[in-house]
């Protein structure tokens, strides 16, 4: 952050002169009292609600008038196909490309050469329609208008939705639209090129990264438009305009996840407090994620939201409670392991959960603050977590913190600086960042 | 642009024996403890008297100053300690204020992202970024300092950097 270093640098007064002066006078005794550190331990809750939305991505690019054709304009349509028209001043097509093997199905052999864009439009709706790739379920659609007239792009974004939506309703579908509008393409399409997506989906995906930087490129590429959109959703996106809502009938609902969550807790409806729940994209499938307080705790929940196995859960139930304790490797910071010190602990949580994590090491094992894990182990799991792997990475750097109990960890990957703090104890990731460094 | 954890424990140290150290911590630090006090207290004149107040502390407290891993941890203890007390005295919510004894003569870039981190951002999100870009601290000792969730500490700071990279536009692509 030199930029702003830089500026309060030049605002910063210079009065060390003043100071000294002042000491002359000024003799207390002065001890500092530092703050026990407080640590609240909580996965990352974003409360959304849940709506779908389909995004319509209007992006706004000067399109280099050196190529013979007179293309002024690219209309991008994804859904998990992906299409590009290029249009001329008359919003004529000048040239259809597919994207990806899905869009070439859709394509077919129909030539737009000449044909106006909404007719194409129209005509890769019903195309896609027919084949299955719009329907109840998957009610989501991207479209891009790429172009330097803002004005312009304005209208045939607002007339294409108004279109798209008629023919959707016309197959009694709600289709659910969003609409953002960019300038400057030329960062994204280096990134779609990479990662051979639209400008539209790569804009959506970065959108989406700067708001949770433990998503990645690589991890949200694949993503159909739908699962990107109820994960815009979820970040309240400003310069995103949503219409209608995307269809959640593929995923088990909030009611089912949170009666699933309540069971698992062995608490009654009536009992909990400040309920929050939200869906979100993680470890490679969308979740639920469930947050409540009972009993005066905090419990968070991390359930698989097509079939509601729960990944993840905090707290973890003591012994003490005649349950059993078990780790999880997940970011969940836990609590420090000598409380969960119990005799009766095994790894028998057959109980209602069904969590996924692969170790269940107990901690029934004398743990006093002298187990640790090592630093090997410890880098291990901020690169899985991560997704890459050691021999990828460069600059590594690993710190243990002796009065926090933490591992520090940071480590370089493709332009990305990555942080990470493990708890030494008992392996699970406090803190992680991820920032884009040049 | 901040010094190393070891070196500023070995700075304060000296401090009670060697004049120089003072003077040496000083330059290396007052910028950001600055950038921090100007993000509770806002108004320049007052985060001015209270940057003074801030180092005039540290050097009595050095005397009692036993080594420790975190002495950015100190010093910031010492420099919010400072500011809310101002604040208590004042009693009134105060603005950004830039009109009087701010330097006029400082770079428009400079002066745009001052605007933008005091205009744009909430007080919590503008403290967040100061203390992680900054200070270096990381999201789990900001949690800790300011009692919030970790998670809210990492809120805080993605929701202010990407309103001030909107505000900024291409001044922040590069931001780190």
């Amino acid at each position: 952050m030199t930029k702003l270093y830089d500026a309060f640098s030049k605002i910063t007064p210079d009065n060390l002169d003043e100071i000294h002066e002042q000491l002359q006078y000024r003799d207390e005794d002065i001890t500092v009292d530092m703050p026990s550190p407080k640590r609240r331990r909580r996965i990352a809750p974003m409360v959304v609600s849940l709506l779908a939305v389909i995004l319509v991505v209007c992006t706004v690019t000067f399109f280099p008038s050196s190529t013979s054709s007179t293309i002024m304009a690219k209309v991008n349509i994804d859904v998990n196909p992906s299409i590009e028209f290029s249009i001329d001043e008359n919003n004529k097509i000048v040239e259809a490309v597919a994207n990806n093997e899905d869009a070439q199905n859709i394509l077919g052999d129909m030539d737009f050469t000449g044909s106006d864009i909404e007719v194409g439009m129209n005509a890769i709706i019903g195309s896609m329609l027919m084949q299955g790739y719009i329907d109840e379920l998957k009610n989501s659609l991207l479209v891009s208008v790429i172009g330097d007239d803002e004005e312009v792009n304005e209208q045939l974004r607002t007339r294409l939705t108004a279109m798209i939506d008629e023919l959707l309703q016309s197959s009694s579908i709600s289709g659910s639209i969003i609409s953002l509008t960019l300038t400057d393409t030329s960062s994204l399409e280096d990134l779609a090129k990479q990662y051979n997506i639209s400008v539209g989906k790569a804009e959506i995906i970065q959108e989406l990264i700067e708001f949770n930087s433990t998503y990645t490129f690589e991890s949200l590429k694949d993503l159909s438009i739908h699962d990107l959109n109820i994960l815009l959703e979820n970040y309240n996106v400003s310069d995103v305009t949503l219409e209608g809502s995307a269809s959640v009938s593929e995923y088990i609902g909030e009611d089912k996840a949170k009666s699933i969550v309540l069971e698992h807790a062995g608490v009654s409806e009536s009992s909990i407090s400040e309920y929050e729940i939200e869906m979100d994209y993680e470890d490679g499938t969308m979740v639920y994620e469930v947050e409540f307080k009972a009993n005066k705790k905090e419990y968070e929940y991390e359930i698989n939201a097509y079939d509601g196995t729960i990944i993840d859960y905090e707290p973890k139930k003591s012994s003490s409670s005649s349950s059993s304790s078990s780790n999880s490797s997940s970011n969940s910071s836990s609590s420090s392991s000598s409380s969960s010190s119990s005799s009766s602990s095994s790894s028998n949580s057959s109980s209602s959960s069904s969590s996924s994590s692969s170790s269940s090491s107990t901690t029934s094992s004398s743990n006093t603050s002298s187990t640790k894990i090592t630093k090997d182990e410890a880098l291990q799991k901020a690169l899985s977590h991560a997704g890459v792997s050691k021999s990828n990475v460069s600059d590594i750097d690993i710190d243990y913190d002796k009065d926090d109990n933490v591992y520090e960890i940071e480590f370089k990957y493709n332009h990305y600086e990555y942080e990470y703090e493990i708890n030494a104890s008992t392996g699970s990731i406090i803190d992680y960042e991820k920032d884009y460094h040049d | 642009m901040h010094m190393e954890n070891k070196e500023l424990d070995e700075l304060i140290l000296q401090i009670p024996h060697d004049n120089s150290a003072f003077d040496k911590l000083y330059e290396q630090t007052k910028t950001i403890v600055f950038a921090y006090i100007m993000s509770i207290v806002k108004n320049y004149d007052e985060s001015s008297d209270v940057l003074q107040e801030v180092y005039i502390k540290i050097f009595l407290a050095a005397k009692n100053y036993t080594s420790m891993k975190k002495p950015l941890a100190w010093i910031y203890t010492i420099a919010r300690n400072e500011c809310y007390m101002h604040l208590r005295r004042k009693k009134i919510d105060q603005e950004y204020d830039d009109n009087y004894s701010m330097p006029q003569n400082v770079d428009m870039d400079s002066q745009m992202i001052l605007q933008q981190l005091f205009e744009v951002l909430t007080d919590i999100e503008r403290q967040v970024i100061i203390m992680h870009s900054l200070w270096g601290f990381k999201h789990h000792e900001i949690a800790s300092y300011l009692d919030i969730p970790i998670s809210t500490s990492l809120s805080h700071y993605r929701r202010g950097m990407k309103k001030l990279k909107k505000a900024g536009g291409d001044m922040y692509d590069k931001i780190i």
